[in-house]
């Protein structure tokens, strides 16, 4: 499904080059529940950039079912993310102005000839247990219902793939194992999910797990659980190399 | 905004037209004796003309649309918002119908009352009118 | 199942703009104001262009003669209805009938009156005229045309107040209103015409009955109205006029519509001067706003552009929210200044000291759509750089920058 074969993303700041992600290399089958895990900073979330299309590689291929996807101009890229990707943000990204159901709809406008409808949504809506809140705006939604929805939204367009940012960073325990068991049902249902988080105490939902520092990619690894501080943002200037 | 919310900011600009109704032929666009226009009687005194006589019955108007904004400030419950408006739409047409028909101004065309005092108040009562009209409509 | 409408483009944007309304009202406000000014000049103009168009083809008269000293007041008696009384002698009348090329020739008394009883101060123009000799008030009857006028008829402009079979006084004698004249938007709305023999006995009789004198000397008139043969040439006789009786000046459509152009000049300049300032103000104004409100979604942007959407697509986005709302501030502006200028209209006209009436309901709709055209292209000028910027960010760096 992704291949990403020696990936690189530098950028240079006033001082010297820092590699946010150092040649990795990662391959994802349809089914994977993968779950890679890091600190702040270490380079987790801008290898899932990559993945879904959103950054450029430096360095490397990132191949979506066999086509290249770092070269790809702009428009097509666009239409490709809104296609095969299905992209849950760490926090919701809802647009506020809409109800929750126009939400799930939004990729459809991006993807007129897909599976998406106004019955297909309603139905994911369900699937994730937010039926009852169909014409509720963002703003009335807590933390978790919003994450349910942007799910749903992820799912609108039948993707090839679920890529999630963190998307538990934000939430209370009790939510955050509901949301993590809805990614299982959904994972067992034959959806292919990557996903980003600090917390490695959700690594047993996952097929596999990696472990991200500094940029580099680890076969199976077990930070401690302990330290969930989180770190501060990367000093300097960061300049795109790309 | 809450309804009640919404019928005392109603309320409110109720008020301040009927305070603008009673200030329009007295000072916002003043009538002609404000100007020094007045009838002049066989014995040599000053009589107010039509529009006198009419800008003093759009100040009891004017008085009446203020006393229903106070009511709807006070209160501000379904029943009032519907009695206020149907009373707001009646003394619209009463501070159009004064000038026009029921009292009248000068018949001079070029007379401050006709010029400006006179469409100055026909638009403030339709604009009383309508708010009276959406407080009948608007129903919870 | 929700009842809401289709999702689309459309109500992408409707929702946009209904449910953020705070920060839409000052950019709605200032669409207004440029749209209501620049229509309220296109009206206004319309309006004195159409009052000219009617009272110049009701005048009928191809030249009016008037005393040489007093050339000025008779322009401002058809213009602007102020009301004057002069005179001179009517041995003019005599030599005038006999230039050739004239095919008429007929005489007006101009009397400045008190009003009559239904009114206190304010002055009529006062206009008497031989009925059997005139081809001019007749035409611009519009009620009862094709009267005769009897002993102490009289026919009144449009805005004398006086239905067709009352009575109306001047100086303290009875007239009986027969006819009404059309609008112009001119003098003549203010003029009542008689018969000249009829103004004779009110002069008289004005020493005894009204409150205050009136003289009318025998053997003066004020104007002689003057129709020309056709194919006479209008410059050629006038001059000759001016040659064979030197006491008098000559009015003519053009130049009367050469003083109103003038003054309508002074007035357009104003009014259309106004409206570029406006827009010259609102356009780096607008321009602002769009980038800051641009700069406040550029997240939103950013989420769209991860979900799918093209750059292009946003950019069709905002400039469609832009247009949006240039054309609701546009259509409120106009709405707002089309009640004010109608009802207000009398005022208005005479504060600005041009004719005017209403336009027809096609300069009407051709002046709104104008001026919503400005609007509308000003809208999208002022949006089109910050819409085109809003593009140039990486759209994940965008989304992270906010989650930390």
């Amino acid at each position: 499904m992704i291949e990403v074969t020696a990936v690189t993303k530098a950028f240079s700041t006033d001082t010297a080059e820092v590699r946010a992600v150092d040649e990795v290399n990662l391959k994802v089958n349809p089914g994977d529940f993968v779950l890679i895990l890091g600190r702040s900073g270490s380079g987790k979330s801008t290898l899932l950039g990559m993945l879904a299309g959103l950054i450029r590689p430096t360095a490397g291929t990132v191949k979506l079912r066999g086509r290249d996807i770092g070269t790809l101009p702009e428009d097509e890229m666009a239409g490709l993310r809104a296609k095969e990707i299905g992209f849950v943000f760490q926090f919701s990204g809802l647009i506020p102005t809409i109800t929750a159901l126009e939400n799930v709809l939004l990729p459809t406008l991006f993807c007129p000839d897909g599976t998406g409808s106004r019955a297909r949504a309603a139905e994911l809506l369900k699937r994730v247990g937010m039926s009852h809140r169909e014409d509720a705006y963002p703003r009335t939604l807590s933390s978790g219902e919003m994450k349910r929805v942007a799910i749903a939204r992820a799912l609108i367009n039948d993707p090839s793939i679920l890529i999630a940012d963190e998307p538990t960073g934000d939430l209370d325990a009790d939510t955050e194992l509901e949301i993590m068991d809805l990614f299982r049902e959904l994972n067992h249902d034959g959806t292919t999910i990557v996903m980003v988080t600090h917390n490695p105490d959700l690594v047993p939902y996952a097929t596999r797990a990696y472990g991200m520092d500094h940029g580099k990619l680890v076969e199976g690894s077990s930070l401690s659980s302990g330290n969930r501080r989180r770190q501060p943002a990367s000093p300097g200037s960061l300049k795109d190399v790309s | 905004m809450t309804s009640d919310k919404m019928g005392k900011a109603i309320g409110a600009l109720l008020v301040l037209l009927g305070i603008v109704v009673i200030l329009t032929p007295w000072i916002i666009f003043p009538v002609c004796e404000m100007q020094g226009l007045f009838l002049k009687t066989a014995s040599g005194t000053n009589f107010p003309m039509t529009c006198g006589w009419a800008a003093r019955a759009e100040t009891g108007v004017g008085a009446l649309i203020m006393v229903a904004g106070g009511l709807l400030i006070a209160r501000s419950t379904t029943e009032t918002r519907q009695a206020v408006g149907i009373f707001s739409i009646a003394m619209g047409a009463l501070v159009i119908l004064l000038p026009t028909v029921l009292i009248g101004m000068c018949k001079m065309a070029e007379h401050p009352c006709r010029m400006t005092t006179l469409p100055a108040l026909e638009l403030l009562g339709v604009i009383v009118i309508i708010i009276g009209g959406y407080l009948v409509w608007k129903r919870e | 199942m929700s009842n809401l409408p289709k999702f689309g483009f459309f109500r992408l944007i409707a929702a946009n703009l209904t449910n953020r309304p705070h920060r839409n009202i000052a950019t709605i406000i200032a669409f207004a104001i440029i749209a209501a000014t620049l229509f309220s000049a296109q009206y206004l103009m319309s309006g004195a262009q159409q009052s000219l168009d009617a009272g110049m083809t009701r005048m009928g008269a191809d030249i009016m003669v008037v005393p040489a000293e007093y050339n000025a007041k008779a322009e401002t008696v058809i213009l602007m209805g102020e009301p004057n009384t002069f005179f001179f002698n009517d041995s003019v009348f005599d030599k005038i009938s006999k230039i050739t090329g004239i095919a008429k020739a007929s005489p007006q008394i101009f009397i400045a009156t008190l009003a009559g009883q239904s009114c206190c101060a304010g002055l009529v123009q006062l206009i008497a005229m031989d009925p059997s000799n005139d081809f001019t008030v007749s035409t611009w009857l519009k009620e009862n045309p094709g009267v005769t006028m009897g002993k102490d008829d009289i026919i009144v402009g449009s805005k004398i107040i006086g239905d067709i079979g009352s009575d109306i006084r001047f100086y303290g004698h009875t007239f009986h209103v027969v006819g009404r004249l059309a609008q112009t938007g001119m003098g003549v709305d203010m003029a009542v015409f008689t018969r000249i023999e009829d103004a004779y006995v009110m002069a008289d009789e004005s020493g005894v009955k009204a409150v205050q004198k009136v003289t009318i000397p025998r053997g003066m008139v004020s104007a002689v109205l003057v129709k020309l043969e056709p194919g006479a040439s209008r410059t050629a006789v006038a001059s000759e006029i001016r040659a064979k009786i030197p006491e008098t000046k000559t009015i003519t459509p053009d130049g009367l519509l050469g003083a109103v152009t003038a003054q309508l000049g002074a007035v357009t300049r104003l009014l259309y001067g106004s409206t570029l300032a406006v827009t010259i103000v609102s356009i780096p104004l607008l321009a602002f706003i769009s980038a800051m409100v641009a700069h406040e979604r550029r997240r939103e942007v950013a989420i769209l552009r991860a979900l799918g959407a093209t750059k292009t697509y946003v950019v069709r986005l905002m400039l469609a929210e832009s247009f949006s709302i240039s054309i609701v501030g546009g259509l409120i502006g106009i709405g707002t200044a089309a009640v004010i200028l109608v009802f207000f209209q009398d005022f208005i006209a005479v504060i600005l000291k041009i004719p005017f009436i209403i336009p027809s309901p096609m300069a009407i709709i051709y002046d709104a759509g104008t001026a919503l055209l400005l609007s509308a292209g000003i809208g999208g000028i002022s949006s089109l750089f910050p819409a085109i910027l809003i593009n140039s960010s990486e759209p994940y760096e965008t989304i992270r920058k906010g989650e930390s």
